[in-house]
């Protein structure tokens, strides 16, 4: 409740407080400011008060009239702002009942860039109802496509879908079966495990790409003549050979390569409910450079600022030192690493970079011990 | 709790009507509650005068405000300085 305020002569507080004193009226929050007395009391005696002092000839001045009268005047008085208040939570709470964004977190680039695909399969990378959001269907479908993953948490939280995995990366490999085994590269076996089957190579051998390993049969007796028969069986088993990755790569020793010039253009646009307010200025370059940011974002209300700059770019001729060469076959040595089996133990390497006139040979093999069966597919 | 408003509060009278009708309490030098006073005799910031059955009780200080009053209760603050009963 907000008192009602109104201030008097000091020479006249005696009279007043009396006044008041007599019709019942308490005096509250006294105070003296410059020669007038200012007094609090219940915003439903103002009129009353009022009539006393005008009765009494009491030169007062109201300075706050409380009750009703305050609250409307001050509601009139800030429309504006109450309205806008108003707009923003009757926007939050319609905001609320979708999800705008989604976020993975937990395994690697590769799982969440799958779980980002599953994501757009079920129609979630747009706004999307909290109503028709089945986060079950899409916790059950996770657990379906993604076989490493051991847990995975789907919650929605504010306007957000948040996706938390957990991968179960020491999974005991299971021995695969198939009908035969066959070579999956050149080398020489140095291991033979055979689960089920007939082995067909033995360990020292050297096999070529496609040759039979293991075939899908098994010896289940011997006819009249001492030969043995078969029967078939699925072929499961693990050989480990010796083989040699890499290959050669062919550098120039000089290159186009792209670079900013310095000039840019630079503009903000508003992101709501997953749709951009204001177009795309574009730019006037002839060849640029287009880096998109986001520096602002809420979650509920969901908007986001994004920044677009148009960087100015220039083709510039480089020569390629051999320093930069170092790197191009760093970089070539850590692609063909990549193409190394998991699990492989590298045995011996072998890495050469001979210059010719225009042009870098970057030689790189590795011998590893890996195993080497497939299915044949 | 006093005797005289131990044996007030037993026979529900209220302080002011009790023995003389009226009862002064002295807060230090920072103010003073009357209670049981019949309205404001004179006030300034150096005195105020309070009505009180038989005479007057003249409060004197500085800066003294007249806080807040109720039916029964008048708050006075300030620098108090003297309390002094006077009889008519």
């Amino acid at each position: 409740m907000i008192n009602s305020v109104i201030s008097i002569p000091v020479n006249k507080v005696a009279a007043a407080v009396n006044a008041l004193h007599t019709c019942g009226i308490n005096v509250r929050k006294g105070r003296i400011r410059k020669d007038r007395y200012y007094f609090s009391f219940r915003p439903e005696y103002t009129s009353q008060v009022i009539k006393i002092m005008d009765e009494r000839s009491i030169g007062y001045v109201i300075v706050r009239q409380g009750g009703k009268n305050y609250i409307a005047r001050a509601a009139i008085g800030n429309i504006g702002a109450i309205a806008a208040i108003v707009a923003v939570i009757v926007a939050a709470a319609v905001c609320y009942g979708y999800v705008f964004k989604v976020d993975v977190t937990g395994g690697n680039e590769t799982e969440q860039a799958l779980v980002m695909q599953i994501i757009e399969e079920e129609g979630l990378n747009k706004p999307v109802e909290k109503k028709k959001l089945d986060v079950d269907a899409l916790r059950t479908r996770l657990y379906n496509d993604i076989p490493s993953l051991a847990f995975v948490s789907v919650k929605v939280k504010g306007t957000r879908l948040k996706v938390n995995m957990v991968m179960q990366h020491d999974n005991p490999a299971q021995p695969a079966e198939y009908d035969n085994i066959y070579a999956a590269a050149d080398g020489v076996v140095t291991r033979l495990v055979v689960y089920s089957g007939t082995a067909m190579v033995s360990e020292g051998q050297r096999v070529l790409k496609g040759d039979l390993l293991i075939a899908g049969k098994r010896v289940t007796g011997q006819d009249d003549k001492g030969q043995d028969i078969y029967s078939p069986c699925k072929a499961s088993g693990m050989v480990e050979a010796l083989v040699w990755t890499g290959g050669r790569k062919q550098v120039a020793t000089s290159c186009v390569t792209w670079e900013r010039t310095g000039e840019s253009v630079s503009f903000r646009r508003i992101k709501a409910f997953g749709q951009y307010i204001g177009k795309d200025k574009g730019c006037e370059f002839s060849s640029y450079e287009k880096v998109v940011r986001e520096i602002n974002s809420v979650s509920l209300p969901p908007f986001s600022i994004e920044e677009t700059v148009y960087y100015e770019t220039k083709p510039v001729v480089k020569e390629i030192s051999d320093s930069d060469c170092a790197v191009i076959a760093a970089e070539f040595d850590a692609e063909i690493r990549l193409s190394v089996k998991e699990g492989s133990i590298i045995n011996n390497t072998y890495k050469n970079i001979k210059r010719l006139d225009n042009l870098y040979i970057i030689d790189i093999y590795y011998e590893v011990y890996t195993d080497i069966s497939s299915g044949g597919e | 709790m006093a005797f005289i408003d131990e044996i007030s509060g037993k026979l529900g009278l209220a302080a002011g009507d009790s023995v003389c009708g009226y009862k002064v309490t002295l807060y230090g030098a920072a103010g003073v509650v009357a209670e049981g006073h019949k309205g404001i005799y004179y006030y300034s910031s150096e005195t105020v005068k309070v009505r009180i059955k038989g005479g007057l009780i003249a409060v004197e200080g500085k800066n003294l405000v007249i806080k807040e009053t109720k039916p029964d209760e008048l708050v006075i603050s300030g620098n108090v300085n003297c309390v002094r009963v006077e009889e008519t």
